[in-house]
């Protein structure tokens, strides 16, 4: 049935046999368009016995920023590697505003931007000299190409390095070059595989500067990272990998509620004095929302430190008890267990 | 009327990959360094065979104790001057341009450049030809640099413009040959400097292996004809048709090709075995004319070397136009073999026993859920 489909089609998301009757649930019927789809994903490598992909199967819808998270070897860079057309599935297929990765690879590659984690440069060529060779394997040619150089160059901030050479730039800014590379046929589509990696902070944060900008001009960035906490503010949704499995999918709020029942919250309490200390010790075993075995105290500093199950109002439920009891409370502090730390918890379990 | 013209405009714009070699290889000062010491090797080449022919001397042919002592022959120095212009050059060839085509996929291997490349519109014939295209290029210029030299040996006569014009054809299909060499071991190995040795093992046997064959299949032959009562008439290696096959094998030998362009015009003498210097399948094989003569001096037979010098293959090909076409194929064979496994993945379905198939995904663990995003978070 998916043999059959034109370019631009999408694909029915099961070839399932229906009654004739009933309408057949395809992927037309969702509302919100979708710029990436992959369907029944499988990869394996030539010699290997277990499955880099394992029935990937996943949705981005268009203008998003999409993280994918993941250990090391988890799929993530298979899984974009797949999206890119540089590697084959093995079982399912990617598709890429409609277009099949197996099919139609010259018009996926048209539509999207790839930046590889483990890139490298042309070291005997200059920074606008890059830009222009990868716009004229684009077929960009003239003063088009020239203009286009010079605004991805201004977009990316490297505008004054155009005539330095590849060989004195720093990480940062190859990332960033890499980044303008990839936009140089103005993609719909940009897969980013762990852009964040080795830069440093402010880097990072120009990064995602970049990225919301890219997203505002109506972009789909798919963006992949070992680090949850890269991520997290500029995703609008992320996807969890394990094993080359997908173990969850959503914004950072759906994975939590869905995932580990009620959130836990870490809270950080400093008191005034010793018998307040005792005190609180005393209260903390009795309040009924405290995970168990999960009290620090520090008696130099007079902090105790305790997860509590459930959201912030638990938190301030568990304020007000402990100053019920008496405790004189000098600093309250409070935050949410990393997602991550979640998963990594799940994965030795 | 707008798509042809189209179509001929994509013809006449030049690969990006092409232009983007050609730049970076003429950066700096290694490119045109290389042709300046090739060209003073090879005028110090042309001036020590100019004087060792006896250039600069009336009467020096040979040795003064000798019969052959004779006035100097003009056209033997432009003979001689001749082969050993296009000799260097093929050995030019051979050096340089695997060297040049050796890295063309191992290098963006190596430098984590191919999988840029491979998402782009470029695809793997288009890069593997524009980075051909570039080498071919810089190597036929190399061989260009040098017809004012080779023009020399119109000073001394003996070789014909056309002459030339084989010469120059064997060496620039040799040129395209060894490069496509290059760029198949390139993409098969992956790695730049194992790439470019196989490449110099390979091109090592085209050149001495085919001659090396043609001579040992003649020694037995020769061998053989020790069968042959005391004085009676032996075959004679120039007009025997037994030698045949042997000769014909020296269509795969560039230097036995060159020394085929003048074959048709080499000097009739009738005393001397040098006659057969220009055949190519005598002195070429590695010099020793007494492989053919086992017995008594070439003299015996020297009349029949008129008849050796018809051309041994089929159709009247001479053996460097044979050698010509056969070298193209070589071209078109090893680029369409560097294109097929250039693939990014390495498939083992060129290696695998067709008897071990990979076990289908069914067998293994398969997860019963599969989560499927459709709700979003914007």
């Amino acid at each position: 049935m998916s043999e059959n489909l034109q370019p631009g089609e999408y694909p029915e998301e099961r070839p399932v046999e229906q009654p004739t009757d009933q309408p057949t649930e395809t992927v037309q019927e969702y509302e919100i368009p979708l710029s990436l789809q992959a369907i029944g994903l499988f990869k394996r490598y030539a010699r290997r016995r277990d499955y880099a992909l394992n029935d990937f199967n996943l949705s981005v819808p268009t203008g998003q920023i999409f993280g994918l998270i993941g250990a090391n070897g988890a799929g993530k860079t298979t899984f974009l590697k797949v999206c890119s057309t540089i590697l084959q599935p093995t079982a399912g297929d990617v598709y890429i505003e409609g277009y099949s990765v197996r099919k139609y690879p010259n018009e996926v590659r048209r539509l999207i931007g790839y930046m590889p984690d483990d890139f490298g440069l042309y070291d005997d060529m200059a920074v606008g000299e890059y830009l222009a060779f990868f716009a004229a394997c684009y077929g960009l040619h003239g003063k088009k190409r020239t203009r286009l150089v010079n605004e991805l160059l201004q977009l990316v901030d490297l505008a004054d390095k155009k005539n330095d050479s590849l060989r004195t730039m720093s990480r940062g800014m190859k990332q960033r070059l890499c980044l303008a590379h990839a936009l140089v046929h103005d993609p719909k589509v940009l897969l980013l595989d762990e852009p964040a990696s080795g830069v440093d902070p402010r880097a990072r944060y120009e990064l995602r500067e970049l990225l919301r900008e890219l997203s505002r001009m109506g972009k789909t960035v798919v963006v992949s990272s070992h680090v949850l906490a890269e991520l997290e503010e500029v995703c609008d949704s992320i996807a969890i990998v394990q094993q080359g499995k997908l173990v969850a999918c959503g914004t950072t709020d759906e994975i939590a509620n869905n995932f580990g029942g009620a959130a836990q919250r870490t809270v950080t309490v400093r008191v005034l004095t010793k018998l307040d200390l005792l005190r609180a010790e005393a209260a903390t075993a009795e309040f009924m929302q405290v995970v168990k075995d999960s009290l620090v105290i520090d008696e130099a500093t007079r902090r105790l430190e305790v997860d509590i199950m459930g959201d912030e109002a638990s938190c301030a439920d568990f304020l007000a008890y402990l100053t019920n009891a008496g405790v004189h409370v000098a600093q309250f502090g409070q935050k949410a267990i990393r997602l991550e730390e979640f998963f990594l918890r799940e994965e030795a379990v | 009327m707008s798509k042809v013209l189209r179509f001929f405009g994509r013809l006449l714009r030049p690969n990006p990959v092409t232009v983007r070699e050609m730049k970076a290889r003429m950066r700096g000062p290694r490119a045109f360094a290389l042709l300046g010491v090739y060209l003073a090797v090879l005028g110090l080449l042309t001036y020590l065979v100019y004087i060792r022919s006896g250039g600069g001397n009336s009467y020096s042919y040979g040795n003064p104790s000798q019969v052959t002592y004779g006035p100097t022959k003009s056209f033997e120095i432009g003979q001689n001057l001749f082969i050993t212009i296009f000799m260097f050059l093929i050995f030019v060839m051979a050096l340089v341009a695997p060297a040049l085509t050796g890295g063309s996929i191992s290098r963006e291997v190596e430098g984590r450049t191919y999988e840029l490349l491979l998402v782009t519109p470029i695809n793997r014939r288009s890069l593997i030809f524009g980075k051909y295209l570039s080498a071919l290029l810089y190597v036929f210029f190399l061989a260009l640099a040098a017809i004012p030299v080779a023009c020399v040996v119109f000073i001394f006569g003996g070789v014909e413009p056309q002459d030339i014009l084989a010469g120059y054809a064997i060496v620039l299909i040799s040129g395209a040959a060894y490069a496509a060499i290059g760029a198949f071991f390139s993409s098969l190995i992956r790695r730049t400097g194992p790439a470019i040795l196989v490449s110099y093992v390979v091109i090592a046997l085209l050149i001495m292996g085919s001659q090396l064959t043609s001579s040992s299949i003649v020694t037995a032959i020769n061998g053989d004809t020790n069968r042959f009562p005391a004085g009676a008439i032996r075959p004679d290696p120039r007009i025997d048709p037994a030698f045949d096959f042997p000769k014909r094998i020296l269509v795969f030998s560039p230097l036995a090709s060159i020394g085929s362009v003048l074959t048709p015009n080499a000097p009739f003498r009738s005393n001397n075995t040098d006659d057969l210097q220009y055949f190519p399948a005598s002195s070429l094989f590695g010099g020793n004319p007494n492989t053919y003569y086992r017995q008594g001096t070439g003299g015996q037979f020297a009349q029949n070397n008129a008849l050796a010098r018809m051309p041994i293959l089929p159709n009247s090909w001479a053996l460097w136009g044979a050698y010509v076409l056969i070298y193209s194929g070589i071209v078109a064979l090893f680029l369409l073999l560097s294109i097929a496994v250039a693939r990014p993945e390495r498939s083992v379905r060129y290696f695998r026993l067709p008897f071990r198939k990979p076990r289908p995904y069914r067998r293994t663990k398969v997860a019963t859920t599969s989560a499927v995003n459709q709700s979003s978070g914007g």
